[in-house]
């Protein structure tokens, strides 16, 4: 195994999708949490070429236990182009405030957090 | 096309199973910032178990702990990169062309 | 100065933190019937919550990652769903086990059934979580904590006879008529008591909270080293002091005021009132860290935004586990279940679900893209596998035992 020659193609940095991008913790610019990068949504280019266009956000269980996919219009995704770094973990340019995928998050916010008094101090 | 889809899907050539798709190569053309410029996918990773390959000590530089590494290396002996030009049909199975190439699946460090 | 004083008072914490619930049940009903001749399953669990604390800390701090982040990236989500379903049961159990430990103390104090008090903690446990710091929760129960030094004082004035216990120690079983798989599932059970996994939790969970950097792995260092085996010593002295009075006697410990009957036995009203006023802020200190632990668990795993650094409108469903799982423990607990029961199958399934979190643990301790070049040096490597093997050992050993011994009966 370990004498396979090198595949050519090493115009760039090399990175495996269950190694280095599936399942990361999405960091937005201020290095606050967007969800994890459950999957990840590639396209054909005119000349045939796959690339990644947007990454699926999400633990993807949903998706893995049922065995079907949310329609396309319904996915929380984010365009690859607004990635920033890959590290420990995946951090791109966006502001999470404007971020629609974290709906549910506001949605406990707005509907139980701040009902109960206390919930916007800050802690002691 | 969803990359999770094709992820542990079995990998066959001229009918015979060669082993599943443990996972898929990229190469970032902006390593600085590598949303500015497309990921393009260089091949598809290929192997016989699908089980602990996420950890994949048998592609970096990961050496230690040693006997763990040795286990999982083990079980990952026969793990090889495929071109995606190779690939001939990505579909419930992925079918390689006769005659494809088997490339080292380690990762240059 | 300020300095000195912050390592004083992390190792201070760390020896105050340690003793929870399980270990003080599990090691007076050791010391009642097995006299110190399990002490050395102390030993070995001290050591092994150090390598393990340590390696999560030194992770976190490194590489800004916590540990439930760190199984879904290593693990996968379906694998790391199955892994974080055992370890959240396992820790939800020690939290009921501790608001019921809370409600025992207060007992022993004030002589009304535990059962009354269990909705009162629980309310207030979920207060002091909702509006009091981080920093304040840690040192207070820590602090308080230290108070059950009490039991190393009761051991020394209980006069007891020194060499009797030496040889307790050296031996493999009393004469007391116990059998070799009760010898064994005490072990288990006491393994399970000193290296809990929600400690592990907590504990790197608590680097990010503090913000630790890799200027502060010294520090992890000194009060894992430091605090814990200090911690193992109040533990065994525990044991030491039902070895010393229950033991002769043939009582067996079925009660918390059976665990703490030896202080009073050896420093009389005083002492006893010390100990468990340690054991309330012990049981306390616990109840936090574990309702915590459940809510960084799942926060982590969700990619959530975490932490009590943070006000809880941001982060809303991190607390919301938090009301959560006290809401579900109190529950369980009004319904008069005897908390000493519920500790004992606590720390068996500690055993069990230890391996879940200590093996990613230990793979990521040694990726550079991790922790950079502190990856873990030959000699933790090799600590860290033999506990590999214990820890796996322990892991499936721990249910059989329990039903062929019947909970060690």
């Amino acid at each position: 195994m370990t004498d396979l020659p090198q595949h050519p193609d090493r115009n760039g940095r090399l990175v495996d999708a269950n190694l280095h991008l599936l399942d990361r913790q999405v960091l937005d610019r201020d290095d606050r949490p967007i969800l994890a990068a459950g999957d990840l949504e590639l396209e054909q280019s005119d000349e045939g070429r796959w690339h990644i266009v947007r990454v699926i956000l999400g633990s993807g269980l949903t998706a893995r236990f049922f065995g079907a996919h949310r329609p396309a219009s319904t996915r929380d995704t984010l365009d690859w182009d607004i990635i920033t770094d890959l590290g420990a973990a995946i951090s791109t340019d966006v502001d999470r405030d404007d971020v629609d995928a974290l709906w549910t998050e506001r949605w406990w916010r707005d509907h139980v957090i701040v009902k109960i008094p206390g919930g916007q101090h800050d802690p002691g | 096309m969803i990359l999770g889809d094709i992820l542990s899907r079995p990998v066959e050539c001229g009918g015979e199973r060669i082993g599943v798709v443990v996972d898929a190569r990229f190469v970032l053309r902006d390593a600085d910032r590598p949303g500015r410029a497309p990921a393009d996918l260089v091949g598809l990773l290929v192997g016989q178990h699908t089980g602990m390959a996420f950890l994949g000590y048998e592609r970096s530089s990961v050496a230690r702990p040693h006997l763990l590494n040795r286990w999982l290396a083990y079980r990952q002996r026969d793990c090889f990169l495929v071109d995606i030009d190779d690939v001939a049909h990505l579909g419930e199975v992925v079918e390689l062309r006769a005659d494809f190439d088997r490339w080292s699946p380690m990762l240059p460090e | 100065m300020k300095r000195i004083f912050g390592v004083a008072l992390g190792i201070l914490t760390a020896i105050g933190g340690f003793v929870d619930i399980g270990d003080l049940v599990t090691n007076a009903v050791v010391g009642s019937r097995f006299g110190l001749s399990l002490a050395w399953v102390v030993v070995v669990g001290v050591i092994g919550i150090s390598l393990f604390a340590h390696m999560s800390g030194k992770v976190t701090a490194l590489s800004g990652r916590a540990t439930f982040d760190i199984i879904r990236e290593r693990l996968g989500p379906r694998a790391a769903l199955a892994n974080l379903t055992g370890s959240l049961a396992m820790t939800l159990l020690t939290l009921m086990a501790e608001i019921g430990g809370v409600a025992l103390a207060l007992q022993l104090l004030t002589g009304i059934v535990p059962v009354v008090y269990i909705l009162p903690v629980a309310v207030l446990l979920w207060l002091i979580l909702w509006r009091v710091k981080f920093s304040i929760l840690e040192n207070v129960a820590g602090l308080m904590g230290l108070l059950l030094i009490a039991f190393v004082i009761a051991l020394f004035q209980l006069g007891p006879d020194w060499g009797e216990l030496g040889r307790q120690v050296a031996q493999d079983l009393p004469s007391t008529g116990e059998n070799g798989l009760t010898y064994a599932f005490y072990a288990v059970a006491l393994f399970g008591a000193a290296m809990t996994p929600y400690e592990v939790f907590f504990f790197s969970s608590g680097a990010a909270e503090d913000h630790w950097t890799s200027r502060d792995l010294w520090l992890s260092r000194v009060n894992v080293s430091v605090g814990f085996p200090l911690g193992g010593l109040l533990s065994i002295a525990i044991a030491g002091c039902a070895a010393v009075v229950m033991l002769p006697a043939g009582i067996g410990v079925s009660s918390l005021s059976q665990v703490v009957a030896p202080v009073g036995v050896a420093l009389g009203i005083a002492g006893l009132i010390v100990v468990v006023v340690g054991v309330l802020a012990a049981t306390s200190g616990a109840a936090i860290e574990t309702a915590l632990s459940c809510g960084y668990a799942i926060a982590q795993f969700a990619g959530w935004p975490w932490g009590k650094r943070l006000r809880p409108s941001q982060a809303p469903q991190f607390h919301a586990v938090l009301l959560g799982v006290i809401v579900i423990s109190c529950l369980v607990m009004l319904s008069g279940i005897d908390p000493v029961v519920v500790t004992e199958f606590s720390v068996v399934f500690s055993a069990v679900a230890l391996p879940l979190t200590y093996f990613p643990i230990l793979v990521v301790a040694n990726d550079p893209q991790y922790v950079g070049e502190h990856t873990n040096g030959p000699i933790l490597n090799f600590l860290a596998m033999i506990y590999l093997v214990i820890v796996m050992v322990a892991a499936l050993a721990a249910v059989p035992l329990m039903v062929l011994t019947k909970m060690g009966a």
